[in-house]
C-alpha cells in the first residue's frame, strides 16, 4: 500500500461531481466537476476538468474550464484551458489551446496596495472625462448664446 | 478475489479510479466500465462494476455495482451482485446482494436481504 502513496486517480471512463478535499495528487483521466486545493494535479489527454483548482504545480494535457490558480502551469501539447489562469509561472507547448483570461499573479504583488490603486484608478478616469464632457458642452453653449 | 485487488492495486493503472490517502471526496462517482479502489474518504453514490474499500477506506453512502470488496469502512445502501467483506471490514446498513462472503473477524451491522442483480 506504501506504493501507492496518497495519490487519486479518477480514471479514463469515471465521472465525477463533487467536492475534493485534503487531496495532495490528483490525476484526472475521467470527467471531473469538481472543486479542488491539492499540491500537484494532472489533467491528461482524455481528462476533462470543469471547477476551480489552487495548486502547485498543474500539468493540463486534456481539457481544462474554471478559474486555476497555481505555481507552475504546464500546458501540453494538448491543452485546451477556458476560463481564469492565474499563475506564477507557465510552460505552453506548441499547439496547446489557451482560451482564457490569463493573469501573471506574483504571491507578493497581490497583496501590495498598488494594485487596488490601480484598479481605484481606471473607475474614476471615465467619470472624470465624463464630468469634462459635461463640463464643456453647457460652456460651449454659453459661448454660442 | 483478493489477489486480484492486490494486482489492481500495485499496478496503477490509468482507467482505475484511485482514492487514496488522507483526501475527502463528497459527490457521485461513476467508475464507467472500470473499477474504483478507495482508500481514502468518500461520501456520495458510487457506481462502478468493482469496488474496493482498502483498510483505511472510508465509505458513506451509496453503492451500487457488480462486486465488492471491503476491508475498510462502509455506511450506507449496497447493491451489489457479490459482496467480500474482509476480516479488517466493518458494514453498516443495508446490504442486497446475491452473493455474500464475509470473513471471520469482519462486522455487519444492518440488514442484508437476497437479491439478484442482472448484470449491465
Amino acid at each position: 500500500m506504501d506504493k501507492l502513496g496518497s495519490k487519486t486517480i479518477i480514471g479514463a471512463s469515471a465521472t465525477f461531481t463533487g467536492k475534493i478535499a485534503n487531496a495532495r495528487v490528483v490525476e484526472v483521466h475521467g470527467k471531473v466537476n469538481a472543486d479542488l486545493i491539492a499540491e500537484k494535479v494532472t489533467i491528461g489527454e482524455a481528462g476533462r476538468f470543469d471547477g476551480a483548482i489552487r495548486a502547485d504545480l498543474v500539468v493540463v494535457s486534456g481539457h481544462y474550464e474554471g478559474k486555476m490558480q497555481a505555481g507552475s502551469v504546464w500546458a501540453t501539447a494538448t491543452a485546451s484551458i477556458s476560463g481564469k489562469l492565474h499563475y506564477e509561472t507557465l510552460q505552453m507547448d506548441r499547439g496547446a489551446a489557451l482560451n482564457c483570461h490569463i493573469v501573471h499573479n506574483w504571491r507578493a504583488k497581490t497583496d501590495d496596495p498598488e494594485q487596488s490603486n490601480a484598479g481605484n484608478s481606471d473607475v474614476p478616469l471615465p467619470d472624470a472625462s465624463n464630468k469634462a464632457k459635461t463640463g464643456t458642452v453647457p460652456s460651449s453653449s454659453k459661448k454660442g448664446v | 478475489m483478493l489477489a486480484k485487488s492486490h494486482e489492481q492495486m500495485t499496478n496503477l493503472h490509468e482507467d482505475t479510479t484511485y482514492i487514496l490517502g488522507d483526501l475527502i471526496m463528497e459527490g457521485s462517482l461513476d467508475g464507467g466500465n472500470h473499477p474504483v479502489v478507495i482508500d481514502g474518504q468518500f461520501n456520495g453514490d458510487i457506481t462502478a462494476p468493482d469496488v474496493i474499500i482498502l483498510e483505511q477506506g472510508k465509505v458513506t453512502g451509496a453503492i451500487n455495482t457488480q462486486t465488492v470488496v471491503i476491508n475498510g469502512y462502509f455506511k450506507g445502501n449496497l447493491v451489489c451482485e457479490s459482496l467480500t467483506v474482509t476480516s479488517t471490514g466493518i458494514v453498516e446498513g443495508e446490504v442486497q446482494a446475491n452473493a455474500l462472503s464475509i470473513d471471520l473477524g469482519a462486522e455487519v451491522i444492518g440488514s442484508i436481504s437476497r437479491v439478484n442483480v442482472k448484470s449491465n
